[in-house]
């Protein structure tokens, strides 16, 4: 499969595709109030500041919920996992996590952030357990 | 009273397609059907109909009422409006728009379509092909394409079930009474197919914990309703179906990737506004339709409707008559006679507002309650949807 990354992107998403084309988890925080604002937006939800910046989080999450799924065509089924970032309640990064048996997924489960190199740049995923 | 306008609302003429697999005619060519027969039943003559109301998809191409203002030489239109989804929100509008003294006689539809992006079958036929491509207005398709783009619809069931112990049992609840219900109508895309709740157990869990029979089928189908004030509705030939009150629900988290867990808050702010609109109560529902999408998004409005959010698997059990295998809320209260999108088809809820209409009217055949007078018609999901309570007139 060829892919090339991002497929669409905007004044808001930039700094997320480019920080992954890096090797970094990097998501929209407000300057202001400090919330942690993921899918990226460019105004801050809890105060409506502008004044937006951009920081990667510490890696560490929580999975939340779950699908079971294949990430592409005509490839086996994965986790694709809702990992709660510990920096903030319901802060959701959506990507697959590996190491966790698919009969077997453990909501609750500590997790840790990882990058995979598909379709030319790197994406998100998570690995079981705390490395912190 | 009223579903926010000065004036009161009713809707005075339903009308549909055929409902079914392939109906051998075109999305364009389903809407003029469903259009022309809501206008004929409502007894309105063409020329007095003098607004419009449609919908876009949330996944799917459907026509604009330009399309159909020409396909059904509507030359009198002083208003018209292409909302977003659910498909109740079409019905919704057109309420505000006679209430608010917009237009006079509304008609509003919605068509469904089985696109070549619904299945393997369906890209096989050249007379399928959609005109555009993915639809994606929260802007976040990208952020999750690697995932092979996920349904937070399902994620948030895993959520309910991990929260709240709810099981496969309590879904199949809800699938196997929409499926028995169809097979008392005879419009319905599965009404000589029984169900089972054994055959719903034995299912394989195409997106665990859900099935294939936990998604409604994809159909070639549309419908349409005319609405006007209650006031010139005393003139048709139908029994109105008064419009007590309307509302949306929208909160906070509304992405249907990464914010797939607050439905049930939307739900709760939709189904508030209903009851203080219409200083009416669950327990004065003689029917309640609920939009059934997927048999998960069932359970939550379910939770929002009767006020039993995290204990909707013991309301479902207190509820279930294993030998008819249907549901009966409190203990007289039937959900979706129709058979919903699970058992009738696809038509994204819609067909849930014709089926209380019907009820009201007291023409639903075999389906038939005694005294059917209130009826609740919730629509949609987290971050579109719209409920509705209709009088009997």
């Amino acid at each position: 499969m060829t892919v090339t990354w991002p497929t669409r992107m905007d004044h808001d998403t930039a700094a997320y595709w480019q920080g992954l084309s890096d090797g970094k988890l990097v998501l929209c925080r407000c300057k202001q109030c400090e919330t942690w604002i993921h899918p990226p937006r460019g105004r801050c939800p809890e105060c409506w500041s502008d004044d937006i910046g951009h920081q990667s989080p510490g890696g560490q999450a929580t999975l939340y919920s779950y699908l079971i799924q294949p990430t592409a065509p005509k490839q086996p089924p994965e986790v694709i996992g809702w990992a709660e970032l510990d920096e903030q309640k319901e802060l959701f990064i959506v990507a697959p996590v590996e190491g966790m048996p698919l009969d077997n997924v453990e909501i609750g489960a500590r997790l840790t952030l990882g990058f995979r190199e598909q379709g030319g740049t790197n994406l998100p995923v998570f690995r079981t357990g705390d490395t912190k | 009273m009223t579903g926010g306008g000065p004036n009161k609302v009713a809707i005075v003429g339903i009308g549909q397609s055929t409902l079914s697999r392939d109906a051998g005619r075109s999305v364009g060519a389903l809407a003029l059907d469903a259009v022309r027969d809501a206008i004929l039943d409502s007894g309105v003559p063409r020329e007095k109909i003098d607004g419009v109301s449609g919908i876009y998809s949330t996944d799917q191409p459907t026509v604009w009422p330009g399309y159909v203002v020409e396909g059904l030489g509507l030359k009198n239109i002083v208003w018209s409006n292409c909302s977003s989804p659910p498909s109740a929100n079409t019905v919704t509008e057109g309420i505000l728009a006679v209430a608010g003294g917009a237009c006079d006689y509304a008609v509003c539809y919605h068509s469904k379509f089985r696109w070549d992006m619904v299945s393997g079958a369906a890209r096989k036929d050249p007379l399928r092909r959609s005109p555009r491509g993915a639809f994606d207005p929260a802007m976040n398709m990208p952020l999750v394409e690697s995932c092979g783009v996920p349904n937070g619809m399902f994620a948030a069931m895993q959520r309910h079930a991990h929260e709240f112990g709810t099981t496969r049992e309590h879904l199949g609840m809800i699938v196997v009474n929409n499926r028995n219900w169809a097979l008392e109508n005879e419009a319905a895309v599965f009404n000589d197919t029984p169900l089972t709740m054994e055959d719903y157990l034995a299912a394989p869990q195409i997106a665990p914990p859900l099935t294939a029979l936990d998604m409604d089928m994809p159909i070639d189908g549309a419908m349409a309703v005319v609405i006007t004030t209650a006031e010139r509705a005393a003139d048709l030939p139908n029994r109105p179906a008064i419009v007590e009150a309307s509302s949306n629900g929208l909160t906070g988290g509304t992405d249907f990737f990464f914010h797939a867990f607050d439905s049930y808050a939307a739900y709760r702010v939709l189904m508030d506004r209903l009851w203080n609109k219409s200083g009416l109560t669950i327990e004065d529902m003689d029917l309640v339709n609920i939009y059934d999408g997927f048999s998960s998004l069932a359970l939550e409005w379910i939770e929002a409707a009767f006020d039993v959010r995290g204990e909707a698997g013991g309301f479902l059990e207190d509820s279930w008559d294993a030998d008819a295998g249907k549901l009966t809320f409190l203990g007289r209260i039937p959900m979706s006679t129709h058979g919903g999108n699970l058992g009738e088809g696809r038509v994204q809820g819609f067909g849930h507002v014709l089926e209380a209409v019907r009820q009201l009217r007291g023409s639903a055949g075999k389906r038939q309650i005694d005294e059917a007078k209130l009826a609740l018609v919730v629509n949609g999901n987290n971050p579109v949807n719209a409920g509705m309570i209709l009088r009997a007139g």
